[in-house]
């Protein structure tokens, strides 16, 4: 299968008053194109760090991070920029959003920026109310980010992720503020973007998100413990053997 | 824990905290030295005069004869309580020299004065009284010192009928009875050894010899009819003529006191949009502490007590800059008075502990929310508290600006108070430098000329030993001067038509009111070619103008018949017509003749310049070559074109000008600070929001670009409406201090459209694009990976 992010030796160190803090250490993965890899660990232990990190969000301390191919461990923060707006799609737990702008117009803003995506505003705008009317949501459309619950929100930045269709989208704790029934629209969502052939890497504490990813990778004290396949999810039926089987895996790691 | 808390947030804040002790400094700089100013202009002239002790109501500088026959009418009028004479030396124009080089302007005449014979106190550039003078040095009037280019330390040679007396320049004095630039009298205060030895080398002293009298008098117009029949008499004024001789340091004390109020708004302003938007700031922090149990009165009283400290702290920097900072403004306008304020500390005292309290106010109204919002509505709404406010304007969809064009529009749009505010700083910055320029450029232009009753020629030659030719010869002197300068001219290669105004005083009547008048007339024009504002021009002998104010003072309007003295006879005479008029001080009571009037030699008072129009109406660059070569002719500097002659006729331009360019630089130090401590600010705030951006894609440049826009958008707007506004705004303020200087009509202003609407809004453009610039690059350290920080 071919690879759509390989992540090589990957340090990042911190220093706080003067102390010298490793959250990552000589961390080595990759995630093929179309996978769902799904990043779990406790607090503290370097997940979002590495989430940040390997998407180019976060300059590496040292290691090599292969995304399509090219290094971007060396790129200059305009090119990561570029990067992350054709090819990337964020999704973050508190459903980060310009205050000053209405749902719609957060959703298309980066396809409005992106030289890539060459379609007129128009083309833009209709695809970002098709991806509303997809996720449910058309209707806040004209509405301020305050306006709208925080389940409505989340699918505001999912589809603000799939704007410019992303090779590969990151989500950190994408369901953490949100409730049971909400977070399941959300996975789902996520599952259904997946099956169409995006890649995603989540971080999660949630057992019952993992367990809706094809991969599990176990983080602690900023080194990857362990990985765990599940596969692709064929059917929500067989959902709760894969979250028990997930347990049993992270208890072996020390969850 | 209490003074933990506020510990911590002083030490994490320090961005914010910093920004408001910054913000709180400048208002209490700004604030103290705007109303110590305020109450220096506004006692003014009153002061100055209080200060130097002239508080009689009556002067009189008349020659002293050996019958004291001065001195006797004085004591002889009725109503005079009490004198005080103040003796001097009268000295020549020609006696003088200044470091080897002869000083042709010495006005119409100019005193020795011993400093032991001083009736009036005299101030020393700093405002300190001259109470000694050392021997063979002298105090020399500032604008005397000025005019001729010297400056204290130089030596100024006294010859005396042959005799050379040196005299070191010991500094510039304050004369509060000869001190403005409208009288033409100047004095020396000297040693009083050196006075006696100039008196004794004087070969005619009892014709020098002259007294300044002080009078005391509850009638002084009967003192000034008794007083006008004595030939010595030089001028004779009462108290008030003096004081309105500062009519134009009034103007430019007026144009500090409207320029000194903006700094105070902008302080205020600033204060309230710094504490309201770090107090919103906090509104989650609020929420947590009422979350878990802290009551509001607590967290009201943490806020309040935190900026009470930054506050006291600002205020008391900002007291002490602003002594220094406000001296430099007054300096500007204080050149010829001696003005300063004794209560300079205590005002500054309380100009400070009322900023205090307005401040703590601000605080008190900004965290008066605590109370009513609860704490779960405080940890949702994140920054404001406004949950449901609608805040988009813009469509992305349909904007046709770029990215951060969009969002910088979509961003002053959103926050209209905010954006707003420092559109009106900006604006306030702006508008009045643009007032001042198009002052300065009215005054320099030749747009006032008619308003000094004078018809426009190409060029102007004041020349006082002609003027005095002209008094002495009347009508006769006035041509054959003027055929004269025609004839030199002429054979110069300037063939050209001259003439001159001549000032005749007489006495006019009408309802049982009586003074004395100065009447103008001109034998080779037309009292037709002059402006009025009001009726025809007097066509016949029998009719004259008279101007709005001096109608005003008779109580006659146009048509009415007035009685004017002629050859010791009241004739009648019909008013046709008002003009407007900015004679200095004749302060309205002047009139214009028909120029087939007779008028006598002994009415005769002065001149105005000659008139010089040449023959084969050359350009202005020709006019201005050609001012060099007549000023060589005749040896005399003070030569103009029109714009000059109306420059030298007001006397304010060069002070309003030096006034504009202080308040300009100010404008922009102002609007720099603003911008950058606004963008701090922002780039505080909006932390989250800027790193969300970088997450999402987006460039550090194309947040730039969106920080700049929202500045170079409110300057420009700002710029649009100050260079809409400052036309009528001209008008508002300087219609007023013009009339204090005796226009009756609005005054036409100059726009100097590339100053207006270029200069000054490119340059306030410049300087806030830049400075937001610079202050935007912090963004660039803020990661992506930071988009945790947004609240």
């Amino acid at each position: 299968m071919e690879k759509i992010l390989e992540v090589r030796s990957l340090c990042k160190t911190y220093i706080v008053n003067k102390r010298q803090n490793n959250v990552l250490k000589n961390v080595d993965f990759s995630i093929d194109k179309g996978e769902m890899l799904a990043v779990m660990g406790p607090s503290g232990s370097g997940k979002s760090t590495l989430l940040y990190t390997a998407s180019g969000m976060d300059r590496a301390t040292s290691g090599e991070i292969i995304f399509n191919g090219k290094d971007i461990s060396g790129m200059s923060a305009g090119e990561l920029a570029e990067m992350r707006l054709d090819n990337m799609g964020f999704i973050f737990q508190q459903m980060y959003m310009l205050k000053k702008l209405t749902v719609l117009d957060n959703i298309i803003l980066p396809a409005i920026q992106s030289k890539k995506n060459t379609k007129s505003k128009k083309e833009k705008a209709a695809y970002g109310q098709e991806l509303m009317r997809k996720l449910g949501i058309i209707e806040t459309a004209g509405n301020d980010i305050n306006e709208v619950s925080g389940g409505q929100l989340q699918r505001a930045c999912i589809c603000r992720s799939m704007i410019n269709s992303p090779d590969i989208i990151f989500a950190d704790e994408p369901t953490g503020a949100l409730n049971r029934n909400a977070s399941d629209d959300v996975m789902e969502l996520l599952s259904k973007l997946n099956k169409e052939g995006t890649a995603i890497m989540l971080v999660t504490h949630d057992a019952r998100v993992a367990a809706r990813c094809e991969r599990i990778m176990f983080i602690m004290d900023g080194k990857i413990k362990g990985e765990y396949m599940l596969g692709k999810m064929s059917s929500d039926a067989n959902m709760r053997d894969r979250e028990r089987a997930l347990n049993n895996w992270l208890m072996e790691m020390g969850w | 824990m209490f003074f933990y808390i506020l510990k911590r947030d002083l030490k994490c804040k320090k961005t914010s905290n910093i920004i408001i002790l910054i913000f709180v400094t400048l208002a209490a700089m700004f604030i103290a030295s705007s109303v110590n100013n305020i109450i220096c202009v506004l006692r003014g002239v009153d002061g100055f005069f209080e200060k130097a002790g002239l508080d009689c109501d009556y002067i009189v500088v008349s020659a002293v004869d050996e019958d004291n026959s001065v001195k006797n009418v004085i004591d002889g009028t009725e109503g005079v309580t009490a004198y005080k004479e103040e003796l001097q030396l009268l000295c020549e124009n020609s006696d003088f020299s200044g470091n080897g080089e002869k000083i042709f302007d010495l006005g119409k005449a100019s005193f020795f004065l011993s400093v032991d014979n001083v009736k009036l106190n005299y101030f020393d550039v700093h405002n300190n009284k001259i109470t000694s003078v050392n021997q063979g040095e002298m105090y020399v009037h500032v604008n005397l010192l000025e005019k001729n280019g010297l400056k204290a330390g130089d030596t100024l040679t006294v010859d005396m009928n042959g005799n050379r007396f040196d005299f070191k320049i010991a500094g510039a004095m304050k004369d509060a009875l000869l001190g403005s630039s409208m009288l033409p009298y100047y004095r020396f205060i000297i040693n009083d050894d050196d006075y006696m030895r100039l008196c004794s080398a004087a070969e005619n002293v009892g014709e020098r010899n002259f007294g300044i009298y002080y009078i005391y008098s509850y009638d002084p117009v009967a003192l000034e009819e008794k007083i006008s029949d004595e030939k010595g008499v030089q001028f004779d004024v009462p108290i008030d003529t003096v004081r309105s001789c500062y009519v134009m340091n009034k103007v430019v004390a007026a144009l500090l006191l409207i320029v000194s109020v903006g700094p105070i708004f902008i302080s205020f302003s600033v204060l309230w949009f710094a504490i309201s938007s770090t107090i919103s700031e906090e509104i989650r922090e609020i929420g947590a502490m009422k979350a878990i149990g802290i009551s509001d009165k607590v967290i009201r009283k943490l806020y309040i007590i935190k900026y009470l400290a930054i506050t006291v702290s600002g205020a008391a920097i900002g007291a002490a800059a602003s002594i220094p900072f406000g001296k430099l403004l007054l300096n500007i306008i204080s050149k010829e008075m001696a003005l300063d304020n004794d209560n300079t500390i205590l005002i500054t005292l309380i100009c400070t502990l009322t900023l205090i309290g307005i401040t703590m106010l601000f605080c008190y109204f900004c965290t008066r929310n605590i109370d009513s919002l609860s704490a779960v509505d405080a940890l949702r709404s994140g920054q404001n508290g406004e949950r449901f406010r609608r805040k988009s304007i813009l469509s992305l969809e349909k904007t046709r600006l770029g990215t951060a064009g969009f969002l910088a529009a979509n961003d002053c749009l959103s926050a209209p108070k905010q954006f707003g505010l420092i559109t009106f700083i900006i604006t306030l910055g702006l508008l009045p430098v643009m007032i001042l320029a198009n002052t300065v450029n009215t005054l320099c232009s030749d747009k006032l000329i008619h308003l000094f009753c004078a018809t426009r020629s190409d060029v102007y030659i004041a020349d006082s030993e002609r003027s005095m030719d002209v008094i002495k010869g009347n009508d006769e002197g006035g041509l054959r001067n003027a055929r004269e300068i025609e004839r030199i001219l002429a054979d110069n290669g300037m063939p050209c038509k001259c003439h001159v105004e001549v000032y005749y005083k007489y006495s006019i009547k009408a309802n049982n009111k009586q003074f004395v008048m100065e009447f103008m007339q001109c034998k080779e024009t037309k009292a037709s070619d002059y402006v009025y504002t009001e009726g025809v021009p007097p066509e016949n002998k029998n009719e004259i103008a008279i101007a709005s104010r001096g109608a005003e003072l008779l109580g006659v309007d146009i048509g009415d018949t007035v009685m004017i003295e002629v050859d010791g006879e009241d004739k009648p005479f019909v008013v046709t017509a008002f003009f407007s008029s900015l004679k200095r001080y004749q302060f309205g009571k002047i009139g214009r003749f028909n120029e087939d009037m007779p008028t006598s030699i002994e009415n005769s008072h002065g001149t105005m310049a000659f008139q010089v129009d040449f023959d084969d109406h050359p350009d202005k660059k020709e006019i201005a070559e050609r001012i060099d070569r007549i000023k060589e002719i005749f040896k005399n500097d003070n030569v103009f074109d029109a714009e000059g002659y109306s420059k030298d006729c007001t006397r304010v331009a060069d002070v309003t000008s030096a006034l504009k360019r202080l308040i300009f630089v100010f404008s922009v130090i102002a609007t720099m600070l603003i911008t950058v401590l606004m963008e701090l600010l922002f780039v505080s705030k909006e932390k989250g929001e800027t790193a969300l951006m970088k997450a999402l894609g987006f460039s550090s440049g194309t947040i730039i670009a969106n920080h700049v826009l929202r500045f170079v958008m409110v300057s420009v707007l700002a710029a649009i409406i100050s260079s809409a506004l400052c036309l009528p705004m001209t008008g508002l303020v300087m219609d007023p201090l013009f009339s204090l200087m005796g226009s009756t009509t609005h005054i036409d202003y100059k726009l100097v459209p590339w100053e207006i609407f270029g200069l000054y809004p490119a340059a306030i453009i410049i300087i806030t694009a830049v400075s937001a610039f610079i202050t935007s690059l912090s963004t660039i350290s803020i990661k992506a990976s930071q988009t945790s920080d947004i609240e």
